[in-house]
């Protein structure tokens, strides 16, 4: 026998292919633990609720280890800089301006009476998880929060959204957690991406930030609205 | 200690160097292009299978379960099994079984890089028991075929 064969002389003896499927049967009961273990999950997995956030402090997290569909993101420091803005005074009186969201040309208008104060493309919500349509409020601005979510590869864990503005209204409550907010883990605007929320741009979120009322107080992360200071109008059409 | 940048790389990227470095000395330095081949495609099965088995379980890492830093750079959300145990036992495995005193110090490094991934927050110990049940298992059945294959190819 040759070096090349005389190494295996143990297993040579007997069928190897009766040897190779006894071997084989830990990872085929592996596998089949594996189907039967996906398919429980899949059938108990909650259905992906907005982007909901249970911390409405506004303050950063050190934890810049995001994760989005399956792969892990580094939070980028524009998310996080500190850009010395406050709030913005525009033409018009604060109530007078509105957001638009038009899903069908995934733009987002931002208005100042009937002046144009910004455009841009964004991301709505994905066919099984989409952007609710109507009128609605904000109702809270967070400068950071951190989102959570999803079931098995679309499980998503994104410490430090920046520029969160969630809006409400009768129908859709605003513990859904739908809202405007930047985007730091993907590129894709101008095609639907997200849970429900809408994303923009985070450089396009923070001038929205800070332009849309309710208005910030100085030094503040986070703002509610109130009677005195009403969360602007956002309405989403098709 | 474990977060130097060096260990880091290390624990992130060693495996892939390691199967290299091992490809290039069986390949070309010592010419056993057999064992070279054997090893490569055990490895190559070892990450495919384990990268099937993370799509089906889907169990997120323990950085994420408990809130603590990962201190290895990852690709996957998915934690059960390690791709990394799987990786370096079947090298070991394979190259066990035609050069021991290799073998023997491959699969040291093969657990040392195994404790790397648990003590670094992106494994539980019971996805290297099963990335390294995969490994060995792996690098023991292409030894069955390789054996067969060369059989037949002697006549």
């Amino acid at each position: 026998m040759t070096r090349g064969v005389s190494f295996g002389n143990m297993f040579v003896m007997g069928g190897t292919k009766l040897k190779v499927f006894l071997l084989s049967i830990p990872l085929l009961v592996l596998f089949s633990a594996g189907v039967l273990f996906r398919s429980t999950d899949r059938a108990t997995a909650p259905k992906v609720n907005g982007c909901y956030s249970d911390n409405l402090s506004g303050i950063f997290t050190s934890d810049l280890a995001a994760v989005y569909e399956g792969n892990s993101v580094a939070v980028p420091s524009e998310a996080l800089a500190y850009t010395g803005n406050s709030q913005v005074l525009g033409e018009a009186s604060p109530s007078d301006r509105w957001i638009e969201v038009d899903l069908s040309e995934q733009t987002l208008r931002a208005w100042d009476g009937s002046q144009l104060f910004l455009e841009t493309k964004i991301s709505s919500g994905l066919p099984g998880t989409p952007t609710p349509k109507g009128d609605f409020r904000v109702w809270v601005k967070l400068r950071a929060t951190k989102m959570e979510g999803g079931q098995g590869r679309y499980y998503y864990y994104l410490p430090n959204v920046p520029y969160v503005m969630y809006f409400e209204n009768e129908s859709v409550p605003g513990w859904r957690g739908y809202g405007i907010h930047g985007t730091y883990w993907h590129n894709d605007f101008g095609t639907p991406h997200s849970h429900g929320c809408v994303n923009v741009p985070t450089s396009v979120a923070e001038q929205l930030y800070y332009w849309a009322t309710p208005s910030l107080p100085s030094g503040k992360t986070s703002v509610f609205a109130g009677p005195d200071n009403p969360g602007i109008k956002v309405t989403i059409h098709d | 200690m474990i977060d130097t940048p060096f260990l880091v790389f290390l624990n992130t990227h060693g495996v892939l160097l390691l199967v290299v470095f091992i490809f290039i000395y069986e390949f070309f330095l010592i010419k056993k292009k057999e064992v070279a081949l054997h090893m490569l495609v055990s490895v190559f099965f070892a990450f495919l299978f384990s990268l099937v088995l993370k799509e089906l379980f889907l169990i997120p890492r323990p950085y994420l379960a408990t809130g603590e830093a990962a201190l290895a750079g990852l690709t996957y959300y998915s934690s059960l099994p390690s791709i990394h145990a799987a990786i370096s036992f079947a090298l070991a495995t394979t190259v066990t079984l035609h050069q021991r005193l290799l073998g023997v110090m491959l699969f040291t490094v093969a657990a040392l890089i195994s404790l790397g991934r648990v003590m670094a927050n992106v494994h539980y110990p019971a996805d290297i028991a099963i990335g390294m049940l995969i490994g060995v298992l792996t690098g023991v059945i292409f030894n069955q075929i390789h054996v067969k294959l060369a059989k037949k190819a002697k006549g």
